[in-house]
Parts: C-alpha cells; sequence; structure tokens
C-alpha cells in the first residue's frame, strides 16, 4: 500500500462532503468548494479506482431479520489459521473474521435468525473444518451496532 | 415491533447495485432493472424509510492514520449494562459494540493511531461506572469482514464512524 499517492486537501473535503451526505451531487460539492465540477468527478473517481473510498448502500441485517450476532473463537494450529479462515469466508451468514496473534487464533463474527442457527453453524459447518481444534460461542443479548465507516477496501 | 419487511428479488438487485455503485442514479437502476425511475425511487424510500439500507461512504483503513485495531472485551457490572453500552458505543474510536453472553458482557471493536492512543482508549473503559475488567485483543488481520452489511438495533440513529480522515495526510 506504500504507492498510495497523498490526498490534498481538495479529497479531504471530497470525503468529508461525502462521509455526512454520501448522495450529493458532483455538482453541489463542487459548489460547495469552488472548485470546477470536472475537479471534483475526476477526483472521486479516482479515489474510488484506487480504493481509497467506497460510496456503498450498505443492508442493516437486524433489520432483515437476522437479530442474533455470534461471536465464534476457533483454536486451532498457528499454521492452519489462514486455510481455516479461507474455508470459514465462503459460509454467508460470517459479517467478518479476526486474526490473532495467540489461540484462539480466529474469531468468526456471524448474524444469525435464532441462536440454534449457532449451533449448525459450529456443528456442521465450522466443525468440519479440518485443523479445527475447538470453538467456544458467545451471542449478543441485547442492543448492537456496528457502524458504517472504516473497512479494508 | 412490527414484522420485518421481506425485500424480494428486485430489492435485492436494487441493494447489489448500490452495493457496488451507491451513487448510481435511480435511473440507470431502473434501465438495468427493465424498471421505471420512479419504480425505483419507489421502493428505494421504503427501503430507506425501514432502514434496510443505508447509504454510506466507506473509508479503507490505510487511508486514515489508524494503525492498531481489535477486540475490547468488558466486564461490566449487570446493572450497569446499558448505560455501559451506550457510552462505549458513542466513543469516538468504537466502530461497533455489543452485549453479550459470558463474562465479559460487553464486546467492543476499536481503532487507535498508536499504542498511547489505543492505552488511553483503555484507560478511558476502566474510568466507566461499572466496569470491572478489560481485556483487549489486537487483531493481526482481517481475512474477511463484508461490508455490504452493518448492525444496528437501534430505531432511527444510525451511527458512522470514519476514524478522522483529516488526519490521512499522515501515512
Amino acid at each position: 500500500m506504500g504507492t498510495r499517492r497523498r490526498l490534498d486537501s481538495v479529497d479531504r473535503q471530497i470525503i468529508s462532503i461525502l462521509a455526512h451526505t454520501p448522495r450529493t451531487s458532483n455538482r453541489d460539492v463542487a459548489a460547495s468548494l469552488g472548485v470546477a465540477e470536472s475537479t471534483v468527478s475526476v477526483r472521486i473517481d479516482a479515489l474510488v479506482r484506487d480504493r481509497v473510498i467506497k460510496l456503498a448502500a450498505q443492508q442493516n441485517v437486524m433489520k432483515a431479520g437476522y437479530r442474533v450476532l455470534g461471536w465464534i473463537d476457533i483454536s486451532c494450529a498457528f499454521g492452519d489459521a489462514e486455510r481455516i479462515a479461507e474455508e470459514i469466508a465462503t459460509i454467508e451468514n460470517v459479517f467478518s473474521i479476526s486474526l490473532f496473534f495467540e489461540n484462539p487464533f480466529l474469531q468468526v463474527m456471524v448474524f444469525v435468525r435464532s441462536v440454534a442457527d449457532i449451533r449448525d453453524l459450529v456443528e456442521d459447518r465450522i466443525g468440519r473444518i479440518k485443523g479445527v481444534q475447538g470453538t467456544a460461542a458467545d451471542v449478543s443479548i441485547g442492543e448492537a451496532c456496528i457502524k458504517q465507516g472504516i473497512a479494508s477496501l | 415491533m412490527s414484522a420485518d419487511y421481506v425485500a424480494d428479488a428486485v430489492d435485492q438487485r436494487i441493494m447489489g447495485i448500490l452495493h457496488n455503485d451507491g451513487r448510481a442514479s435511480n435511473r440507470a437502476i431502473g434501465r438495468e432493472l427493465e424498471l421505471s425511475e420512479a419504480a425505483i425511487r419507489k421502493r428505494l424510500k421504503r427501503l430507506t424509510d425501514l432502514g434496510l439500507i443505508r447509504h454510506g461512504l466507506l473509508i479503507d483503513v490505510t487511508a486514515t492514520n489508524m494503525r492498531i485495531f481489535g477486540w475490547v472485551y468488558v466486564e461490566v457490572h449487570p446493572a450497569l449494562l446499558s448505560a455501559a453500552y451506550k457510552i462505549i458505543a458513542g466513543m469516538d474510536r468504537c466502530s461497533g459494540c455489543a452485549m453479550k453472553t459470558g463474562d465479559y458482557n460487553l464486546l467492543a471493536h476499536v481503532y487507535a493511531k498508536d499504542q498511547r492512543a489505543m492505552t488511553q482508549m483503555i484507560e478511558d473503559l476502566y474510568r466507566i461506572e461499572g466496569v470491572a475488567r478489560v481485556h483487549f485483543r489486537q487483531v493481526n488481520r482481517y481475512p474477511l469482514h463484508r461490508h455490504e452489511y452493518i448492525v444496528d438495533t437501534s430505531e432511527n440513529e444510525f451511527r458512522s464512524w470514519h476514524g478522522n480522515v483529516a488526519h490521512a495526510e499522515t501515512s
């Protein structure tokens, strides 16, 4: 990632406007910054192409009926963690996978419709992956939020 | 709690297009799905009003000045759980928070620009009333983050967070 060009103040001002109101038109962004509309358009295209930003509609899984979040810690040999993560990444209910420096090396965050689905995931999917030595699962019991904002693009 | 609205196949396709390009116009979406602009506008309004989708800006972590990230496990006195959740979820450096089962009854995801800032964050957590134990697990890397999804149990207060991109120059 060392090749990324530095963001200048115009880039940062554009990002700041879009962070608040993502659907602002290029014309309105240009007007509030006092630059040409074509400048805004070129800058946004470059920021998106270089994967600095992504303008995206995101779905709130809670509103789609996935009321339970789960965090499943997975114990395994250090050398198996990356491969196990790759296999888990194909499971559709997985929201994120975190890789740690110590065992349990993996934490898998999932969203499911009910707590019983966690059993299915642990026993039928994760438990069958070669190298998985043990799991420990916790579930959400009330309020939860994963904010919009930063991602690995 | 009202029954969940079930997004149909057309809604799913609209959400898919908008996840790839959040600034796609209603007209362009309509063209792709062979529907009128008005039909797209109506569906989008419903999806937005019901809180199923939200337009947002994602910033790549390497474009921010955040260098340390991980999960903080917090043990809170049970009678003070909701109050602690509110405080932690509202913290600048917290990108997500949830109440959970287990001996640590709150879990938060946090970022910081360096070790010092993370130490400060953890000290702040200990100052919250009812917090008995804090355990930080630094993440090495994220093999997966499905950023087409967000999670929010609150009805109308949607949270976003952009990690102070104003300092991105330092990268």
